[in-house]
């Protein structure tokens, strides 16, 4: 790729990296507008003197801030700090969604090996150590989840106040869109990995604001993006099923009961996941 | 000793552990909050003579300057077991008593906690509770002293090298990944092709291997050489070859647009190039007739297809017949009913399945494992294979041709993490679009 003197620099969690990962292939900012990354959920106090010291910070000219609830991180602070004079910031909001995974609790098993499934299912984790077939492991699962449905209405009440909160402190606002959406396509793969269409619509609000992107281009580039992300999945590598009963209870009109998500080098049903969630069992990566 | 988990528990009114909770806790739906001064949980046993191990995964409340850690004395009616002081989530361990677990359904554990605080001191909030430690999950963990299972820490039962590229990646990473195996066979994958230059196997691995599978065909390059001669006088050596099927895809061809693009596709943006999608590729047309263009050229100039498999099956065979894994006859068999091939050169789980079972069936494996273990272990690890995540799609008229029971009208194909029908492929490869992985 071609040296580009010009750069956005996302301060946000993996969302951000999808954000740069579709700009960087955006045909008309290849070799322009360059693309830099801080993961504000990884960042270690010792890597503002490596990573991202003065010539990381040199050429950044607009900064996307993922905002965040309570009062700024240290890391946060630090990064206002080091900005260039005149860089211009636009805050945006997080995605998330709690009330579609609602068994997702704890899991002892994540404490010796937190990432062979990181997102958690507390009822599949309770019968981890029962000795039954495929079949009564998952119908005593389905049992146990019936039972123990919480009010999803409640959980999404919930879910759409925190959006709204993050819009708060946001120049771009999104609590309205997924509100609208959520039920008629798929926005999340887990509670906070994004399909392709939330990632769209950000990147587009952002560049409209974007002060060194040029007006006239701004059709073009919303072309791009959706060349590069009609028909994309978004961050899919761990996509959490969703539980029929929650699709039914949310009246989720994108669900397909026998929709296949993907995992890492497989695409399971829910009935599948389930069963080597519970099994903890290995998987090719 | 080694250990084994017994029960999981989660705490909350989701978890399993509800019945359990005595008085001193807050539940809510993720966990529960060990209140006051003291909480009782009544811990239920399998009832059994065998030692146990009890660890919960905890998160205290703690507030800089007015309470760094928060103590707990876990306590049975015999007196106390165990003393933590906790400053942030962690996972606590304690020896549950013998003589208090032996043939007994259950455990009275008496949990002090005298460092309470109420969230509203120093925080504006209306919670008022007096909260010492989260409660999250937990483990009993059997703690077992026979020989029924290899402890972890042994060495294995034996090493099984896998040298080539690709296909062999994806045999050692499925071999390495089967549960019944661990402990038992250490699988090292060597990376033949030229310059690829991967770690070799420790020196020890290679001379005392029992298995060695061979990929053939590749880019072998000279340091297999030097590491295939370590490998012992009585090393069971096997060969197998990379199946390629043509007939699926009968335009294949090389494109001059394929270039290295440097930190954009590191395989090619369209690695499997089409002949006539490239013949396409300098006219202006719009979209409509670009796909009118190449499906009434694709059809005019579509090769005799039966020709094309008999070529492919006559390859199959030669390599059946100089090497150990034989395809010819379960592809020709199957590969109407289940798909085999994500691309020219990729196998589906299936076909993997089928040549790794050959490579396993009458070797030192089998006397290492339940071979039926293994084979539903394999069928439930390649559930849902995707393989490399690269499909290449089939014209509709050679699905057809071949009746091909597991394609669709309109179906999509994975392209990394995109899904693209054979209509939206041919048409981002003639105008060699540009796309996100």
């Amino acid at each position: 790729m071609a040296s580009v003197s010009r750069s956005i620099l996302v301060y946000a969690n993996c969302q951000g990296d999808e954000l740069i990962k579709t700009g960087r292939f955006m045909p008309s900012l290849v070799g322009r507008i360059g693309f830099k990354w801080i993961p504000l959920h990884l960042v270690m106090p010792e890597d503002w003197g490596t990573r991202y010291g003065p010539d990381f910070m040199a050429d950044v000219e607009v900064v996307w801030e993922q905002v965040e609830a309570g009062s700024p991180s240290e890391h946060r602070q630090e990064l206002h700090r080091r900005l260039p004079p005149g860089c211009q910031v636009l805050r945006f909001p997080p995605y998330n969604a709690l009330c579609l995974w609602p068994f997702a609790g704890n899991d002892p098993r994540l404490a010796a090996d937190p990432t062979r499934y990181p997102w958690s299912d507390s009822v599949a984790a309770a019968l981890a150590t029962e000795d039954l077939s495929d079949d009564a492991l998952f119908e005593r699962y389905m049992e146990i989840t019936t039972q123990r449905m919480p009010d999803l209405e409640r959980r999404l009440r919930m879910d759409v106040t925190r959006w709204q909160a993050a819009d708060a402190l946001s120049d771009i606002r999104s609590a309205t869109w997924v509100e609208h959406h959520f039920r008629d396509m798929k926005l999340f793969h887990t509670t906070g990995h994004l399909t392709a269409a939330p990632i769209a619509f950000m990147l587009r609000q952002l560049l409209e604001r974007t002060a060194i992107v040029p007006r006239g281009e701004l059709t073009r580039l919303r072309g791009e993006i959706d060349t590069l992300l009609r028909r994309h999945d978004g961050q899919d590598f761990e996509s959490v099923p969703i539980h029929p009963l929650v699709a039914e209870r949310l009246r989720l009109r994108f669900y397909d009961p026998s929709a296949r998500y993907r995992w890492h080098s497989h695409e399971w049903t829910f009935r599948e996941y389930i069963l080597h969630y519970a099994r903890w069992a290995p998987y090719l990566g | 000793m080694h250990e084994r988990l017994e029960v999981a528990f989660v705490f909350g009114t989701l978890g399993n552990l509800s019945g359990a909770l005595g008085e001193g806790w807050s539940v809510e739906d993720h966990y529960a909050w060990a209140i006051g001064a003291e909480s009782r949980l009544n811990l239920p046993l399998p009832g059994d003579a065998t030692r146990y191990l009890l660890r919960f995964t905890v998160q205290p409340l703690v507030n800089a300057g007015l309470c760094d850690t928060q103590r707990l004395d876990i306590d049975t009616v015999s007196g106390l077991l165990a003393s933590f002081s906790i400053d942030r989530r962690t996972t606590i361990e304690l020896a549950l008593p013998i003589e208090q677990t032996r043939d007994n359904r259950s455990i009275e554990l008496i949990l002090r906690h005298p460092d309470a605080l109420r969230p509203s001191d120093f925080k504006q909030t209306d919670d008022r509770r007096l909260l010492s430690l989260c409660f999250m999950s937990g483990t009993l963990v059997r703690q077992l002293d026979d020989a029924r299972e290899p402890p972890a820490e042994t060495a294995p039962g034996c090493h099984l090298i896998v040298a080539g590229n690709h296909l062999a990646r994806q045999m050692a990473e499925v071999m390495s990944a089967l549960p019944i195996l661990r402990q038992r066979v250490a699988c090292h994958f060597v990376n033949t092709d030229q310059g690829r230059g991967a770690a070799p196997p420790p020196t020890e691995a290679l001379q005392s291997a029992a298995l060695c599978w061979e990929q053939s065909g590749g880019n072998n390059g000279a340091e297999w050489s030097g590491l295939r001669g370590m490998l012992p006088a009585d090393c069971d050596v096997r060969r197998f070859a990379a199946p390629r099927m043509k007939a699926l895809w009968p335009f294949l061809d090389a494109d001059p647009r394929l270039v290295f693009e440097a930190g954009l596709y590191p395989g090619g943006r369209y690695p499997y190039g089409d002949r006539i999608g490239a013949s396409l590729a300098y006219l202006q047309l719009p979209d409509d007739i670009m796909q009118l263009s190449y499906q009434s050229m694709t059809e005019k100039e579509m090769p005799d297809l039966d020709a094309l498999f008999a070529a492919d099956r006559a390859a199959w065979r030669q390599l059946d017949a100089t090497h150990d894994v034989k395809v010819a006859e379960f592809i020709v068999e199957n590969f109407r009913r289940y798909r085999l091939f994500f691309a020219p050169p990729d196998p589906t789980g299936d076909l993997l399945r089928h040549m790794i079972m050959q490579l396993v069936t009458g070797s030192p494996i089998e006397a290492l494992c339940d071979p039926a273990k293994l084979r539903r272990e394999l069928d439930f690890l390649l559930t849902g294979y995707l393989g490399r995540r690269e499909e290449l799609p089939i014209h509709p008229h050679v699905a057809r041709r071949f009746g091909l029971a597991w394609w669709q009208p309109g179906m999509r194909y994975r392209w990394h993490s995109n899904h693209w029908t054979f209509e939206e492929h041919a048409l981002r490869y003639i105008r060699w679009t540009p796309w996100r992985p």
